[in-house]
């Protein structure tokens, strides 16, 4: 077994002349760095914390897991890319969440953006009541929205499947679309639409200008 | 305007002067692009409330199978508190916890990606948004790997003495705080980052042309421009995170279970509806009056 010493006092010790103070040692020259740019290497760890788990999944995508469970690395294989469909229902469960995906994206685009137009480009009575019912679903949680349609869905004998998940895809997002597209439509300039409506018809100028 | 309301405009008789039919069918349209989307609002919404409600008042004696009445039960409310006190705390206690360190662990980055990053701009953003398209289950799953007892994280906690010898960190308060943070971190950093972006240079400059440090530059000048982000960074963490279940489901034990939990329990493996309503209302009323007090108190109407 060997011990090492600190290098520095150990060179001093025996006289020799001390490490230039250009060149320090990458350690402290790291923490040099880092002192100089704390923000930044702040930013790298929080990176580091956001992509952390996405690795971890990308690796064990590799593994052949010991038993029922995929939580440590045990052995590497490529049989789970080869046949991705092997899995139960994994191809079927994927296509579904790419339908609900597409169409409430699609729905609650719509809906929303008609909304937030109509919020921004014209004044009518019951604004604060129709920013208050935009306003609720966002600060209510997931698990009460999905818990009270869930009893909707029950007492008016839906059965429960494709549409439902769609209903509450599309209800839990739409708050979000109103949000985001009347944040950006305030910030136009109307003299654009104008402009627009001056020089084509009046269906091409919104769409192109608004 | 849209062809619809142009002919819905048309069709009907004038009103009033001939001056003001003009504009009396143009108002019209704000209420033809807002009744689909409020009218989705409402029936899937707003009554599904409402019938939650009114769940969280029946008689507690009755069940799924043989039916509730309607009985005007508060006392729903008294025994879902008495009961589950504790969950309803380690809530909003666990929830702010990850909203405070997802604001440091977010601000930073938010900060070099809009003023450092440079050509690295988008790139970064794109990795901010890159744990979207993995799904929120399989993330947090991914953190059972990386905390697990025999992990590189434990064992190098164990090795400088943070951790016992036997300490672990799955199925603890700070798994499920870790995940918290982690899995709500996207949405503290991109509004941040928004806010961030929006701010004139030239004042930054400007407080350093008038000697002032880059710290008090950024307290008096950066930070307080950037508070619409903080805002609505801080309500898009906390209000998921408040009524989050699955991360004290995967990552934490019933010890560790926050309200989220007892709601999902009550309703799908219990099926006492009339607790679990009165725990639902419970958990919003709460969230939405906090909510309220910050957004008056933060004095930004930028959510809404």
């Amino acid at each position: 077994m060997t011990i090492t010493r600190p290098a520095s006092p150990d060179s001093t010790a025996r006289g020799l002349p001390a490490p230039p103070p250009s060149r320090p040692d990458p350690v402290r020259r790291f923490v040099r760095f880092a002192g100089r740019h704390v923000v930044a290497v702040a930013a790298a760890g929080s990176l580091v914390y956001l992509i952390l788990p996405i690795a971890v999944v990308v690796l064990l995508s590799f593994n052949q897991p010991a038993g029922r469970y995929n939580y440590s690395f045990n052995e590497f294989t490529l049989s789970n890319w080869l046949n991705p469909c092997a899995a139960g229902s994994m191809c079927d469960s994927v296509l579904l969440s790419l339908q609900i995906a597409v169409l409430a994206t699609v729905g609650a685009t719509l809906l929303g953006s008609a909304i937030a137009f109509a919020l921004v480009r014209h004044r009518f009575r019951a604004r604060s009541s129709i920013n208050l019912l935009i306003f609720l679903p966002m600060a209510t949680p997931e698990v009460v929205m999905g818990s009270s349609l869930l009893t909707l869905f029950v007492s008016m004998q839906m059965p429960l499947g494709f549409w439902t998940i769609l209903i509450a895809h599309i209800m839990f997002t739409l708050s979000f679309v109103v949000v985001t597209v009347k944040a950006r439509l305030s910030g136009l300039d109307p003299q654009l639409e104008e402009a627009g409506r001056a020089t084509c018809t009046p269906t091409r100028g919104r769409r192109s200008g608004g | 305007m849209s062809a619809t309301a142009e002919l819905t405009g048309a069709d009907r008789p004038p009103k009033r002067s001939g001056l003001e039919a003009g504009k009396a069918h143009r108002n019209y349209i704000p209420y033809l692009l807002l009744l689909p989307g409020l009218l989705w609002l409402a029936v899937f919404f707003a009554v599904p409330l409402i019938s939650l409600f009114s769940t969280s008042l029946y008689d507690p004696d009755g069940s799924l199978i043989e039916g509730y009445r309607m009985t005007w039960h508060f006392a729903n409310y008294v025994d879902a508190v008495q009961a589950y006190a504790p969950q309803f705390l380690r809530s909003f206690l666990y929830a702010g916890v990850a909203t405070a360190l997802a604001l440091l662990i977010g601000y930073p980055l938010a900060y070099t990606i809009a003023f450092k990053a440079g050509r690295w701009k988008n790139l970064l953003l794109v990795a901010v948004i890159a744990p979207f398209f993995a799904s929120f289950l399989v993330r947090t799953l991914a953190w059972t790997t990386i905390l697990a007892d025999n992990g590189l994280v434990v064992e190098t906690l164990r090795d400088i003495g943070v951790l016992g010898a036997n300490g672990r960190l799955l199925a603890t308060p700070v798994a499920v705080v870790t995940g918290l943070t982690y899995n709500f971190l996207p949405f503290v950093v991109l509004p941040l980052y928004a806010s961030l972006e929006k701010i004139d240079r030239r004042l930054i400059e400007a407080a350093a042309d008038l000697y002032s440090s880059s710290a008090v530059a950024f307290r008096r000048v950066t930070f307080p421009l950037s508070l619409p982000g903080v805002v609505a960074g801080t309500l898009l963490t906390f209000i998921p995170a408040a009524g989050d279940f699955i991360n004290a489901a995967l990552l934490g034990t019933p010890s560790t279970y926050m309200i989220g939990n007892v709601i999902e329990s009550q309703f799908l493996q219990v099926t006492d509806y009339p607790t679990a309503a009165a725990l639902s209302v419970l958990l919003m009323a709460s969230i939405v009056i906090l909510v309220a007090a910050y957004v008056r108190k933060s004095g930004t109407e930028e959510l809404v």
